[in-house]
């Protein structure tokens, strides 16, 4: 991994999420960075709502009725009856 | 299969509708995943967690399904934009623009859930496993038999394409 000096290798290292995993001099470079750079910051706050907005589409949990249609669609599907549409 | 059913159905459901799939198609996928679950759990060595190995399953069939598990190419067309952001000196020629708050409003989080599906079938897999899911590279590297690298470059693709797409969106609303 390149050294995080710039604007271009601290949204590398943000986008492929080698943030966290980077050592101690290179995390202190990005964060020293962000910490004077509002166009990267910017940046990595719009990547990080990229991960709340997918986040947010899950909803309620499948209820108890949809859990045993699925168990009864696998064990057709385990006697070999496929599942053909129109067969519930 | 009871057991499995139970304790799992709900997040492969779940994980299954998160792709963009319609409600039946969604059940019809769960219910593969769990047939070739109970296949292959006599040769789970336990590697990595039944719920990550069923989630492995269920993004492999995803995207056997569409037939479109081309090999990540050299290059794509998000490597120029991105490189194109920046001047020779490495500082952003043009700044990102869109929005620089932490907070999710709706109108953003609609944009940004219309523009995944503008994502390769693989770039979404990569990144629903890690933003969505909530898996760690390792588990996702197991659970589609990917490289860290090769999970990297598409983790970066895919962010870049997203956040391109929600800034576009931003000045045309």
């Amino acid at each position: 991994m390149r050294l995080p000096v710039n604007c271009h290798g601290v949204a590398l290292i943000i986008s492929r999420g080698e943030f966290e995993g980077a050592g101690r001099i290179p995390a202190a470079l990005a964060r020293m960075h962000l910490a004077l750079c509002p166009h990267c910051r910017r940046y990595r706050i719009q990547l990080e709502l990229l991960g709340k907005a997918v986040r947010l589409r899950r909803g309620r949990p499948p209820s108890p009725e949809k859990l045993s249609a699925l168990k009864k669609r696998i064990a057709r599907l385990r006697r070999g009856g496929g599942s053909p549409e129109g067969q519930d | 299969m009871e057991s499995a059913v139970r304790a799992h159905g709900a997040d492969v459901l779940h994980a299954a509708m998160a792709l963009g799939l319609r409600e039946d198609e969604a059940e019809e996928l769960a219910a593969e995943t769990f047939a070739a679950f109970l296949d292959a759990a006599p040769r789970f060595e336990g590697r990595s967690t039944v719920r990550t190995f069923l989630l492995g399953i269920l993004y492999r069939k995803a995207l056997e399904r569409g037939r479109e598990r081309a090999k990540e190419r050299a290059s794509d067309p998000i490597d120029e934009v991105f490189e194109s952001r920046f001047n020779l000196m490495g500082h952003w020629s043009r700044p990102p623009a869109g929005p620089e708050e932490e907070t999710l409003t709706h109108e953003v989080s609609e944009m940004i859930s219309e523009c995944l599906e503008e994502l390769k079938p693989l770039q979404k897999a990569v990144f629903l496993l890690k933003e969505f899911e909530g898996e760690s590279n390792q588990a996702i590297c197991n659970a589609l038999r990917l490289s860290d690298t090769h999970l990297r470059v598409l983790l970066f693709r895919a962010r870049n394409k997203l956040r391109e797409r929600l800034e576009q969106r931003w000045w045309r609303r």
